[in-house]
Parts: structure tokens; C-alpha cells; sequence
């Protein structure tokens, strides 16, 4: 689990999948991302040193994305080669589709309900 | 407990029509439950966060162009006035006085230079400076890449702009601006920022648009001064005799009336020799009128030739000369009469190869207020003389009879 500055649980838990050879980013529950919790992410993924690797985001248990962390996401996803966008509930499917319509960024994102598909799909980007 | 679905998507309405009315900052939590109507709910918040954000970005980039507008404004006032007080100035230097006030309310911050050729065009010289900018006196065309190119040259700290070999390697970034005007470079407007370890706050920075409005002021430059000089070269044009290069009649009725009240003032003399070339007719008559015109040359130069440096010698008409000669005796103005007389009998003039025959002047000299008490008395008391010297015999000079 990656931790915040402040002494309050960590928001988000990023790691390897070696059998999958993906990052697994699974926000916790209830978790409101902002930009430092952006920050604080990218940070982990890049401290993994995999480079531009696949990664699948579990967000189904989170509750809010605000805006100066879709802003963030904008111009640094650190360097992931794709991403799988893992929702469940209406508000994190409108979450997953407000993100993707909003980022004018070009990695290949693609939002699933399925964990299975959202992996093989991450192996379909792979180069 | 839990709020009805009825409840919560009227609560959602109202939402809506809030920011519909204009009120961005409107927001609505989610109940928690989860469901679509917490979805539509955190889309709209969301897409009122995202237009918040644009209309506050909108609201920014309005506020920048009002101020880029009212600058511009502003400069575009300043301008004009700079140029109006340009066309006013009767003189260079009144001129540079002008300059070194506009270029220091329009550039204040960025130290410059105005260089304007020297007369004889082979260097420019350092006319006004402003803001206390280190930059050379002297700068010779081959110095100066915008010289040489003939268009602004740019020298970035951080950049490819070679640096002109004028310019202080102190400097922060600098710009060259070449002044031409009626398809002639007059000279050279040199912008620079302050050297960047200074700590002045009133500092600018060499912007696009600060070049810009260094081009339209170095326009109006060049324009202004090529005009002053239109003016002065059409001044003297007015004032001088083209073939001798004297001072003319129209210059001298001017004139005059000024040198009576300096005398008045100073309770100083005025003097007055009227000359006339001694049958110059026949010069005329025998060798032509070019040839005539080559006599008169000579003649001015040997008038010239016999006077003080503040006298004035102008050509009345013909072949006559008037001269004035200020604070002078009766005796000292007879001695400059006589000394002109004697130069003239000396001189030669040649045309086409052949030397033409020397002539003689009769002179005749008064004194103001000695001869006359009003310019036009003093000027009938030396014809008269001049009468009386011709009719004694000419190549002789008379004085006037108090």
C-alpha cells in the first residue's frame, strides 16, 4: 500500500503481477483521488522501475475523482503502455467514462466490469 | 435513514437548474447508495467542476487581452505623442531632448541607445541613451548585424542570436533595430534588458510585443529625423543664394530688423557695405552668362575671404552684395570695404579653360545708428554711397555722409 503524507490508511496499493506481467493499481474503498493521491500513485508506479509496462485500475470501490487529479492524469500516467479501467457500481462507471472522455492523452485506456477481459485485453497492448 | 428516489432526483432538478442558471460552483453529494442516480449525480458534478474550470480559464485569458489591449493602448497614446512632439522640433536638438523624454516613459525598465549616422556616414554615433545602459559611443556599420542585414537583429542569452560586436557582454537579451527612412538607414535603435544578476524591479523584459513597439518608435524615428532634415536642407535652400552659396535678400530682410534690435539692446553699431561688381554687364555681353556666373563665384569667395567670422554676407541681386558687420567702427568697417575691394581686384575666375578678365567692386558703407535710425535707412545711406563711389570713379569705396 502506497502511503500519504498525512497519518490517515493508505488510498491506494500499487504492485507487480509477475504471472501477468501487469501493474495492479486497486484503489481502497471509499478512496477520493486527488492530486496528491495522483502524485503519490504515479510515484509508486514508477518506483516498481518495470518502465512502460501494462496496468490494470481497480476502482470499484471508489468514491470520488476530482477534477485537479484528472487534470494531473492529463500529463503524467507514469509512463504505463496501456491501461484497463476495473468499475463496478454506476458512480465508478460514470467515474471510468468521465475520466476517458475528458484525457487528451493517446495511451490506449479501455474501461471493463470483468477483471479476466480487462487482463487479456492489457495482453492484446502488449507491443 | 435513507432519502426516497422521488426526493433525491428532485434534488438532482434543482441541481441542474442551478447551474443552468449561471451558479458554477453548485455541487450535490452523493446519497452513498450507489446507484445510477449517485452516478448522474457525480457525472453532473463533474461537469459542472469542468465548466467552472473553463469559464474561470475563459475569465483569465479575457482579463490578459483587457490588459494587453489597454497596453497597447497606452502605447499606441504614447506613440502618437512622441511622434507629434517629433514633427514639432524645430532642431536636432530639440529633437533629442524630445526622444530622450519618449524612449524613457515607453521603455521604462529597458535601458536603450538612439544612434543616428555622423555626417559623414561612415560611423554611427550615440545620440540619446536612456535607463543607464553601458553601450559603446561609436558604432560602425560592419559592428552590427541588423546594420549589415538590414532588419532587427535579436541576441538571446539563451539562443543562436550571435551578439553584435557593440554590445556589452553584460547585458541580458538586446535587440537592434535598424532606423531607415525613405529607403536610407539613418541610424540604429538598441533595446537591452538589464544585466540579469541586477536587482532593479522596475526591470523589463524584452518581450515580442516590447520589439514590436520598438519597431513602430524607430519607424517614427527615422521618419522624424529624415523629415528635419528635409526641413533644414529646404530652410537653407530658402535662405541661400544657389550660385554663390551666400545668404540671399529674403534672408536678409529677415534678418536685419534682428541685428538692429541685438544692437539697440547691446547699444552696439551695425554696419552695412553695399557692393556692386563694375561693369559687369559687359561681362556678360562679351563671355555669356555662364561665364558671368563664374565671376560672381569668385567675387563671393573673395568677399568671403575679407570677413570676420560673425559678418554676414548676402547677395542682394544681380551682381550687387550687401554685408553686415556687427559692432564694427566707421573706421574698421571702411578697413573691411576696403579689404573686400582689394580682394575682389585680386581675384580670377576661369571659364572653360580661358581665364576671364578681372573686375573691380565699388563699395559704400554705413552705420546704424549713425547712417539711419530704422534698417531700411542704414540700407538707402549705403546705395547712396555706392552711387557716389561709382560715380567717382568706381573700384573705390565711399562712406555714407552722417
Amino acid at each position: 500500500m502506497t502511503q500519504n503524507p498525512s497519518d490517515s490508511p493508505p488510498l491506494c496499493d500499487v504492485s507487480w503481477d509477475e504471472a501477468e506481467r501487469v501493474v495492479r493499481f486497486v484503489w481502497a474503498p471509499g478512496s477520493v483521488c486527488n492530486e496528491q493521491e495522483a502524485r503519490i500513485g504515479t510515484a509508486a508506479i514508477r518506483a516498481l522501475g518495470k518502465g512502460a509496462v501494462p496496468m490494470l485500475v481497480d476502482m470499484r470501490q471508489m468514491k470520488k475523482l476530482e477534477r485537479d487529479a484528472r487534470e494531473y492524469y492529463k500529463t503524467d500516467k507514469a509512463g504505463v503502455s496501456a491501461m484497463a479501467l476495473l468499475v463496478g457500481s454506476p458512480v465508478t462507471k460514470m467515474l471510468a467514462n468521465f475520466f476517458m472522455r475528458t484525457d487528451t492523452d493517446t495511451t490506449p485506456t479501455r474501461m471493463f466490469t470483468d477483471e479476466a477481459l480487462a487482463v487479456t485485453w492489457l495482453h492484446e497492448q502488449r507491443p | 435513514m435513507t432519502t426516497p428516489p422521488a426526493d433525491r432526483v428532485e434534488m438532482l432538478v434543482a441541481l441542474m437548474g442551478r447551474l443552468a442558471a449561471g451558479d458554477l460552483h453548485a455541487r450535490q453529494e452523493p446519497s452513498g447508495a450507489d446507484d445510477d442516480i449517485d452516478a448522474v449525480i457525480v457525472g453532473v458534478n463533474m461537469l459542472a467542476e469542468e465548466l467552472e474550470a473553463s469559464h474561470a480559464e475563459l475569465e483569465a485569458r479575457v482579463i490578459a487581452r483587457t490588459r494587453e489591449v489597454e497596453q497597447l493602448n497606452k502605447e499606441l497614446v504614447e506613440l502618437t505623442q512622441l511622434a507629434s512632439m517629433l514633427q514639432t522640433c524645430a532642431t536636432r536638438e530639440e529633437a533629442y531632448e524630445v526622444l530622450r523624454h519618449g524612449m524613457t516613459v515607453m521603455f521604462s525598465g529597458l535601458p536603450g541607445v538612439v544612434y543616428l549616422f555622423n555626417a559623414s556616414r561612415n560611423s554611427l554615433e550615440r545620440t540619446v541613451a536612456w535607463g543607464g545602459v553601458d553601450s559603446a559611443e561609436v558604432v560602425n556599420r560592419e559592428d552590427c548585424w541588423a546594420l549589415r542585414r538590414g532588419q532587427p537583429h535579436e541576441a538571446r542569452q539563451k539562443g543562436l542570436g550571435l551578439r553584435c560586436a557593440h554590445v556589452d557582454l553584460q547585458v541580458g537579451d538586446s535587440v537592434c533595430i535598424p532606423l531607415a527612412a525613405h529607403g536610407e538607414t539613418t541610424g540604429l535603435l538598441y533595446l537591452a534588458e538589464q544585466d540579469p544578476g541586477s536587482s532593479d524591479a522596475s526591470a523589463s523584459a524584452l518581450t515580442e510585443s516590447v520589439q514590436q513597439l520598438g519597431m513602430a518608435v524607430g519607424a517614427q524615428i527615422a521618419l522624424s529625423f529624415a523629415n528635419l532634415e528635409l526641413r533644414e536642407t529646404l530652410r537653407l535652400q530658402a535662405l541661400r543664394d544657389p550660385l554663390t552659396g551666400l545668404f540671399n535678400r529674403r534672408f536678409l530682410d529677415e534678418w536685419i530688423d534682428r541685428e538692429i534690435n541685438r544692437a539697440d539692446h547691446a547699444g552696439a553699431t551695425l554696419g552695412v557695405i553695399m557692393a556692386d561688381v563694375d561693369h559687369f554687364k559687359e561681362v556678360n555681353d562679351v563671355h555669356g552668362h555662364d561665364a558671368g556666373d563664374q565671376v560672381l563665384m569668385a567675387v563671393a569667395n573673395a568677399i568671403r575671404g575679407s570677413l570676420r567670422a560673425g559678418d554676414i554676407p548676402c547677395r542682394y541681386g544681380g551682381e550687387e552684395f550687401l554685408i553686415l558687420l556687427t559692432d564694427i567702427s566707421l573706421d574698421d568697417l571702411m578697413v573691411r570695404a576696403e579689404a573686400m575691394r582689394t580682394n575682389v581686384a585680386r581675384c580670377s575666375a576661369e571659364y572653360r579653360g580661358v581665364l576671364l578678365p578681372a573686375v573691380t567692386l565699388s563699395a559704400g558703407v554705413a552705420l546704424y545708428p549713425m547712417h539711419g535710425s530704422a534698417a531700411a535707412d542704414v540700407i538707402k545711406a549705403a546705395d547712396t554711397a555706392l552711387y557716389a563711389a561709382k560715380h567717382g570713379g568706381r573700384n573705390r569705396v565711399n562712406a555714407s555722409n552722417p
